[in-house]
């Protein structure tokens, strides 16, 4: 095939070429001609990123598995490739068949995260595909989007044609099937196409709204263009976890990716409350997979993949009730094997010495946990419910199974947050250190790593305002000094202005969609990326189209003003999200 | 304990893994094969298994060779037949044999790497007879040295003459114009073929890799001027077994 040609001759110009070749173990190739629907998954991140991503994989075989659906993949080019694309007339290509994207029915977008709404727009240009839904016409493929972001995807909107709010097991062969036969109806009439599709449960067509604002410029609500279109969108939920399909054969990438290893789900949800994790919201119910299920996951996703590491994923993985004992039967299991198997995260307070032990015996790591606060009072506030006792203890117990290198995630810029609570960041590390100490652990190391507050849509702090960047900035410095006398404690934060455009997009309206055009053009990509991330590039582009980035991000919402995002309903009510907003500042008093 | 040796070919669908790239994809490939893995002592036990001499990033091979260690006895056919099951396209298996216990490991017999560098463009390459005039004069010099990438000061510099056991120009054929390396690699030293080729042509605007497509014939223990395969059929142990 010419392109395939073409893309030979580029291969060995770029870094990392193995990213582009798709023929892994277990990649799907299927035949195109005898599809009835042929959709790309696209992941606006480098490969290594995307292929890291369990809805990916959970996507993939789901689609795959349909003989008459097909799935392939595609991820953003790094900069030297779309460099090299772009001088040699190459147009992006899914991976597994190298066809042209725009020659597929269907280019689906995981939005995982703000800072790649860039690669987004950059990647339908590179596949030859018009930015705006009202550019594509009947011929042009559907261009949809799921994960995380579509909970508030109004920055989005006019680029996509549809978005799918919730959990795609169920939904996206359900919106595949809805496609093929209203094509079939109807061929080439977007808008019956679109209006037969907005009927699936969880879907929200955003060309059938129209925000309304006010004089001023104030959000005043979404007025529905069309009758299909249901006033508020409910998210997709799979009720049934346990029945519900699981990757069994996922692809083992070539290269390594971020998560380089096997990803058993044990529950989907999180029992927790954070005030200012979207996450903990938007996938809830918590529901679970049967110990026994999990076990015959991971002995068949060992036996097609022959990973030597499995993680047991979900947002919390300490809370699954017997987790001990899961672990320990895993371990038995696969011990011929060498087998380790990993928690993502350890949390704190659901720390044993036990679980300790047992990870232990797989894989010397280190281990994670997130106070998020420095004092106990400021966790009130977030319902991060541990005391410094618990967290001492913690790491105590960890140290004595033998674990010698801890990371400590905190967040700075926090509701309420006063100078104290930074001091609290520095204290407990130096308290955890001299504790270790005290016990005749040497060699142990310590990583505090700082974040940024992000207020998000759908979560009890969506209406406050972030610190502002001049402040966030004096706040990390003042950490710096605090942490320069304790040795053996590293300590790092993420980019200040970084984490203010994730705040400007996470509250954001439609009226962002020309900036982010703009500052595409303009040559913004990966602005995840430190490397990537111009944060002078954004602010002279929103000087350019004459908006205002702290509107969004360092404004206190108006409690009783609607919200871009009311239409679309994360399962939990605004009433709910509002009485713990009210909780949180009851608990700030001392 | 038994080990096995094993001859690969590897095809241009994964020239572009690296070499650690390539020891992921073949222990995962005997995980997912069963094989009755022996493993390393410590903390965190790996697989006893090694591939022979790193392949350059791009090249394809014709002979390549493995070994790994396993904790019961198995036949070398059926060796072949459940690892062959789950190598992806581009890696094909071409014999397998145990090795005698006490026979030197690949590593350390293996000390030759032979190399077919093919120009990549048609219409763009230099002349033969001047390809031909930089290499005589280059095979003339009794040090060529060369600066060792990622490498700084005295330390940097290396003299790459004594890795070239030989180096010419292949007769005419249907791949156009290429070359014919035969260069030292493994524990005492080796040469990368992409470092020799640069010296060849120095002048070149663009990285050898990019001007040069490699495909390594095979590898051997090269001994008082002869060549010899690291496995059976070839010599090497043979009388061992």
């Amino acid at each position: 095939m010419f392109l395939k040609e073409k893309l030979e001759r580029l291969l060995p110009l770029v870094q990392k070429p193995a990213r582009y070749l798709g023929n892994e173990w277990n990649a799907v190739l299927k035949d195109h001609s005898s599809a009835a629907v042929r959709m790309v998954l696209a992941f606006p991140d480098l490969y290594e990123v995307g292929m890291s991503n369990l809805g990916l994989k959970i996507l993939y075989e789901i689609v795959n598995a349909h003989p008459r659906m097909l799935l392939e993949r595609v991820f953003a080019p790094a900069a030297d490739m779309e460099a090299l694309m772009r001088r040699e007339g190459l147009p992006l290509f899914a991976l597994e068949s190298t066809r042209p994207v725009r020659e597929f029915d269907i280019v689906g977008f995981s939005l995982q995260y703000e800072l790649s709404y860039t690669n987004v727009l950059n990647m339908l240009d590179l596949a030859g595909i018009p930015l705006y839904s009202r550019d594509r016409g009947g011929g042009e493929p559907l261009v949809i989007g799921g994960g995380p972001c579509a909970f508030n995807p109004e920055p989005l909107a006019p680029f996509f044609d549809l978005f799918l709010l919730g959990d795609g097991e169920e939904a996206l062969p359900e919106i595949l099937q809805r496609w093929m036969a209203l094509s079939r109806e109807a061929p080439g009439d977007k808008e019956a196409l679109l209006a037969g599709l907005a009927m699936v449960e969880g879907v929200y067509v955003p060309g059938f709204y129209r925000p309304i604002y006010g004089a001023g410029g104030d959000f005043q609500g979404m007025t529905t263009l069309h009758e299909a279109a249901p006033p508020v969108v409910r998210k997709r939920v799979v009720r049934n976890l346990e029945q519900a399909p699981h990757p069994l054969a996922p692809i083992v990438p070539h290269i390594e990716a971020v998560h380089d290893r096997g990803m058993v789900e044990l529950f989907r949800g999180c029992s927790r409350g954070c005030r200012f994790c979207q996450a903990g919201i938007i996938y809830r119910p918590v529901r679970r997979r049967s110990p026994e299920r999990v076990k015959q996951i991971a002995r068949e996703m060992l036996r097609t993949t022959g990973y030597e590491e499995l993680s047991l994923a979900s947002l919390s993985s300490c809370d699954y009730p017997g987790i001990d004992a899961l672990v320990g039967d895993l371990q038995a299991e696969h011990a011929a094997g060498n087998i380790s198997f990993t928690l993502p995260s350890l949390r704190l307070d659901s720390f044993s010495v036990e679980l300790a032990k047992q990870f232990h015996r797989g894989r010397r790591g280190s281990l994670t946990f997130a106070p998020e606060a420095g004092t106990e009072r400021l966790r009130r506030v977030i319902n991060k419910n541990i005391n410094d006792a618990d967290i001492l203890a913690a790491v105590g117990d960890a140290a004595a199974a033998g674990w010698q290198s801890f990371k400590l995630y905190f967040m700075i810029g926090l509701p309420t947050e006063e100078e104290e609570d930074l001091r609290g960041i520095a204290s407990l590390c130096e308290a955890l250190m001299r504790r270790l100490r005290e016990a005749g652990h040497r060699r142990i190391r310590l990583a505090a790593s700082v974040a940024t507050f992000v207020p998000k849509a759908h979560t009890p702090f969506q209406w406050e305002p972030q610190l502002p960047m001049p402040e966030v900035k004096r706040r990390q410095q003042l950490l710096q000094e605090l942490f320069r006398p304790l040795r053996r404690i590293e300590l790092s934060w993420h980019d200040a202005g970084n984490s203010f455009l994730e705040a400007v997009f996470a509250r954001g309206d439609r009226r962002l969609a020309p900036l982010l055009e703009r500052a595409w053009q303009r040559g913004c990509r990966f602005d995840g990326w430190s490397e990537h991330f111009s944060l002078q590039r954004w602010l002279d582009t929103f000087a350019e189209m004459g908006i205002n980035p702290e509107d969004y991000a360092y404004r206190r919402l108006d409690e009783e003003a609607p919200l871009p995002w009311d239409h679309l309903h994360s399962g939990i009510s605004k009433e709910l999200l509002l009485r713990e907003y009210r909780r949180a500042r009851q608990e700030s008093r001392p | 304990m038994t080990r096995i040796r094993f001859r690969f070919a590897r095809g241009k669908e994964l020239c572009y893994l690296s070499h650690l790239d390539m020891l992921r994809l073949f222990q995962r490939a005997m995980r997912r094969a069963a094989l009755p893995l022996a493993f390393t002592q410590g903390f965190s036990p790996r697989p006893r298994f090694s591939l022979a001499a790193p392949l350059p990033v791009g090249a394809t091979a014709a002979k390549e060779y493995g070994e790994v260690d396993l904790a019961e006895p198995l036949e070398p056919v059926s060796f072949l037949r459940r690892l062959g099951e789950q190598l992806p396209a581009g890696l094909a298996l071409t014999g397998a044999v145990t090795v005698p216990p006490g026979a030197p490991s690949l590593a350390a017999e293996v000390n030759a790497a032979l190399y077919h560098a093919f120009w990549r463009e048609e219409g763009t390459a230099p002349p033969a007879e001047a390809l031909q005039e930089a290499l005589d004069r280059l095979l003339a010099q009794r040090q060529i040295m060369v600066r060792r990438p990622g490498r700084k000061g005295q330390a940097g510099e290396q003299d790459i003459r004594p890795f070239i056991f030989s180096a010419g120009l292949l007769p005419p054929g249907e791949n156009g114009l290429a070359l014919r390396l035969l260069l030292q690699v493994g524990s005492k030293g080796g040469l990368a073929p992409f470092r020799l080729l640069e010296q060849l042509l120095p002048e070149a605007k663009e990285p050898a890799e990019h001007l040069w497509r490699l495909h390594r014939q095979g590898l051997y223990i090269y001994r008082k001027e002869t060549l010899a395969e690291p496995f059976p059929e070839g010599g090497g142990w043979k009388a061992h077994g």
